[in-house]
C-alpha cells in the first residue's frame, strides 16, 4: 500500500466513534483531533471525508464558551491546543461558513494568549537583570498563566497568519510579527530552536529537530526573513531528525514546489495519530499546497 | 477502571490530608535504604533488585506494578537516562515476584517524541516487545486529583491513569545532579507523571509552583513506593542534561523516597538537608529522613564528591 492510503487507513482506523481522535489509544483529544482535520482536507474517498466531518462535529462540540479548547474532555482549562482546533477550523471555513462565529470566538481566545510588551514590573526588572522575563512579550504558553514556549508560540503564529488573510483581519499581522519577534529572540547558540528554556545554567543547550522545524515554519508563514545559519541547521538534521514530527515540520518549513528536501535512509516510523497526521499533511503538501503558508 | 480511579482519588485527597497532620509530630523512626555495590550493567541486576524487593518485604504477588524511569534526551552516550539494562531488571525482578502486571511508563519533560527517544536509548533493544508494555504519560487519559494541603498553590493536577490505577509505582530515576534542585533523584523523578498532553513540553505550571514544593506535592500524593536508583553510571556537573558521567557503582534502593535521596545525597557529596524539597519532605514526614537505616554497604563505601555547578557549591557536604 503506497504510504499515503496507509496513514489515511491509519488514521480512519484509529478515531474514535464520538469523532475525535487520541493520541494513540483512550478517548479524544484536541490537539490530535485538529491535525487529523488538517490532514484529511484534501482526502476525496467517502470514509475520509465521514471522518473528517465528524471531527469537526466533535471540535465544534468541545469548544469552550470563552473560544478556546481543553486538550482532553476530562480537563477543564483551555490551553494551547485551541491553536490546533483552530487551524482546523479555519481550514474547514473555506467550505462551510456556519463555522465563522466559533471561528470569531477561538481567534479571540488565541490572541488573548499572548503576552503584551507591557510596563509591568516585572519586565522591566527582567529587562535590568538581563534575565528572561517570566511572561516574554510576543510569546505564547502551554498552560495559561505559565511561561512562553516555543511550540506554542509558533503555533499561535501559524494561527495568525492565516486568519489575518483567510478572514481579512490585518491586526492578526502585528500579532504575528509580535510571536515572530518572540521567536527569534529564542534560538538556541547553535542557531536552531529547542523548547524555549532559559539560557541561565544552560548555555550551550542544544536545539531540536521539530521546535527548530517548527519555528522555522512559523517565521516563513510570517514572511520573516529565515535566518541562513537556522535554515543550514535545519537541512542537517534531516539526516537524523530523531522523529517523524520533527522531519515533517523541517520539510514543510523549508520545501516549496520544485525543492523537496529527501527523507532520510531510514525514516522514522509514526508512533502516533498526530505523527500519522503531519506526516500526511507533508506528502500532501506536496502534490496540493501547504496549508500553513499564505497562499499567493 | 473509571471507578478504581476515582476510590483511589479519594484516598490520595485522605492521605493528604493525614500527611499534613503528621507536621505536627516528632518523627518516631527511619526508614531502611539499601545501598548495594554494581560495577557495572552486565552483572545479574535482577538478582540484586530482587534481593532489595525482598530486604524490604515489598509485597509484590499480584500488584500491578509500573516502574517509572527517567527518560529526558536523545542521548545514547551520557548518562541522562537511565539505562535500559537497568530497567530490564527491575521489570524481570518484579516479574519473577508475582507481579500480577509490570508496566514500564514515562512522560518526558521536553521532547515529545517519547518511543523515538526510547529506542534511541537501547530501550527496544533490550527490551522484547518494549512498546506493548509501555505507556506515554504525556498522552495517558488523566483525571484530576485534588491536595489536601499542598505546598504549593496548586490545589490539583491532571494525573495519568496508568499511575493512578497502579498499585506500586516504583521510582527509577538515574543518580544526577541537578542545577535548579541540587540533585535529581526519586522524588523529582515523578515530575515525569505529569502530563505533557496538559500542561505542555516543559511541565511549566510546576516550575511556576516552585520546584522544590511540587517534588514536595507529587510526593505526598503517591504513598505506596519503591525507588530503585540507578547510580551505576551517574551524572555530575552541570545535570540533569549536559553533566558528565560518573562512574558511581552503586544501587540505592527503599520504601520511602525521601529517605532514598538522602542517602543518594550523601553518596554524591551534597548536603541533603541543603535541599529544599527534602526538608519540605521531613517537615511533614513520620520517619525521620535524614539518617535512614543503611543496610548492606555503608555510606562511605560508596561516597564519592560529585561535582557541582558553580553555584551549587554550598550544597557541598562537609
Amino acid at each position: 500500500m503506497p504510504e499515503d492510503q496507509a496513514l489515511v487507513e491509519c488514521l480512519l482506523h484509529a478515531q474514535n466513534p464520538d469523532g475525535g481522535w487520541p493520541y494513540s489509544k483512550g478517548t479524544s483529544w484536541a490537539e490530535p483531533t485538529g491535525f487529523g482535520v488538517l490532514a484529511l482536507q484534501s482526502e476525496q474517498s467517502s470514509p475520509a471525508v465521514a471522518a473528517r466531518r465528524r471531527a469537526l462535529g466533535w471540535l465544534q462540540s468541545q469548544q469552550k464558551p470563552s473560544g478556546g479548547w481543553s486538550p482532553n474532555q476530562n480537563v477543564t482549562e483551555c490551553t494551547s491546543a485551541t491553536s490546533v482546533a483552530t487551524l482546523a477550523l479555519l481550514s474547514a471555513e473555506q467550505h462551510d461558513q456556519s463555522l465563522a462565529k466559533n471561528l470569531d470566538l477561538a481567534l479571540a481566545w488565541t490572541a488573548a494568549q499572548v503576552y503584551p510588551d507591557d510596563l509591568s514590573l516585572s519586565l522591566l526588572l527582567a529587562r535590568a537583570l538581563h534575565v528572561p522575563p517570566p511572561h516574554a512579550p510576543g510569546s505564547v504558553a502551554w498552560y495559561p498563566g505559565t511561561a512562553g514556549w516555543v511550540t506554542p508560540t509558533a503555533l499561535a503564529t501559524l494561527v495568525f497568519v492565516r486568519a489575518a488573510q483567510q478572514k481579512n483581519r490585518p491586526e492578526l499581522r502585528n500579532l504575528a510579527a509580535a510571536t515572530s519577534s518572540y521567536l527569534l529572540s529564542r534560538r538556541c547558540t547553535d542557531q536552531g530552536w529547542n523548547h524555549g528554556g532559559s539560557s541561565t545554567r544552560s548555555e550551550d543547550a542544544n536545539s531540536y529537530p521539530e521546535t527548530t522545524g517548527l519555528a522555522l515554519l512559523a517565521l516563513r508563514a510570517a514572511l520573516v526573513n529565515l535566518p541562513r545559519e537556522s535554515v543550514a541547521l535545519a537541512t542537517q538534521f534531516t539526516a537524523n531528525p530523531e522523529s517523524i514530527e520533527g522531519l515533517s515540520w523541517i520539510q514543510l518549513a523549508l520545501e516549496s514546489p520544485g525543492l523537496t528536501i529527501a527523507d532520510p535512509p531510514r525514516l522514522p516510523p509514526p508512533r502516533t495519530t498526530r505523527d500519522c497526521s503531519l506526516r500526511l499533511i507533508l506528502l500532501r503538501s506536496r502534490a496540493n499546497r501547504n496549508l500553513f503558508l499564505p497562499e499567493g | 477502571m473509571k471507578l478504581n480511579v476515582h476510590r483511589r482519588h479519594f484516598f490520595y485527597g485522605i492521605f493528604s490530608l493525614a500527611s499534613a497532620c503528621s507536621k505536627v509530630r516528632v518523627p518516631s523512626g527511619v526508614a531502611n535504604v539499601s545501598i548495594v555495590k554494581a560495577d557495572h550493567y552486565q552483572i545479574d541486576l535482577a538478582r540484586i533488585i530482587r534481593g532489595i524487593l525482598i530486604e524490604h518485604q515489598v509485597p509484590v504477588a499480584g500488584q500491578r506494578v509500573v516502574l517509572k524511569p527517567n527518560l529526558v534526551e536523545f542521548s545514547p552516550h551520557l548518562p541522562i537516562n537511565t539505562n535500559p539494562i537497568f530497567v530490564a531488571a527491575a521489570a524481570e525482578a518484579f516479574r519473577s515476584m508475582g507481579a500480577k502486571s509490570v508496566t514500564i511508563a514515562e512522560g518526558p519533560g521536553h521532547r515529545r517524541a517519547t518511543l523515538d527517544m526510547a529506542e534511541s536509548a537501547g530501550f527496544f533493544g533490550v527490551m522484547k516487545n518494549f512498546e506493548d508494555n509501555f505507556v506515554d504519560l504525556n498522552l495517558d487519559d488523566v483525571s484530576r486529583v485534588h491536595f489536601a494541603q499542598p505546598f504549593t498553590n496548586l490545589d490539583s493536577l491532571y494525573l495519568p491513569h496508568t499511575i493512578l490505577g497502579a498499585d506500586l509505582l516504583v521510582s527509577l530515576p538515574k543518580m544526577k545532579t541537578h542545577h535548579w534542585a541540587g540533585a535529581t533523584l526519586s522524588m523529582k523523578n515523578l515530575f515525569g507523571i505529569v502530563p505533557g498532553g496538559v500542561y505542555g513540553w516543559p511541565k511549566n505550571v510546576l516550575h511556576w509552583a516552585g520546584i522544590d514544593k511540587s517534588i514536595a506535592d507529587l510526593h505526598f500524593a503517591f504513598p505506596k513506593q519503591f525507588c530503585l536508583v540507578d547510580g551505576i553510571e551517574a551524572m555530575e556537573g552541570n545535570g540533569p542534561i549536559q553533566g558528565t558521567a560518573k562512574q558511581a557503582g552503586v544501587i540505592v534502593g527503599g520504601a520511602h523516597p525521601p529517605s532514598v535521596d538522602a542517602t543518594c545525597c550523601q553518596i554524591m557529596g551534597i548536603d541533603p538537608q541543603k535541599l529544599k524539597y527534602l526538608e519540605l519532605a521531613a517537615s511533614r514526614s513520620p520517619l525521620q529522613i535524614w539518617q535512614p537505616k543503611q543496610i548492606a554497604e555503608p555510606i562511605a563505601s560508596v561516597a564519592q564528591k560529585f561535582r557541582l555547578h558553580p553555584d551549587l557549591q554550598h550544597l557541598r557536604l562537609t
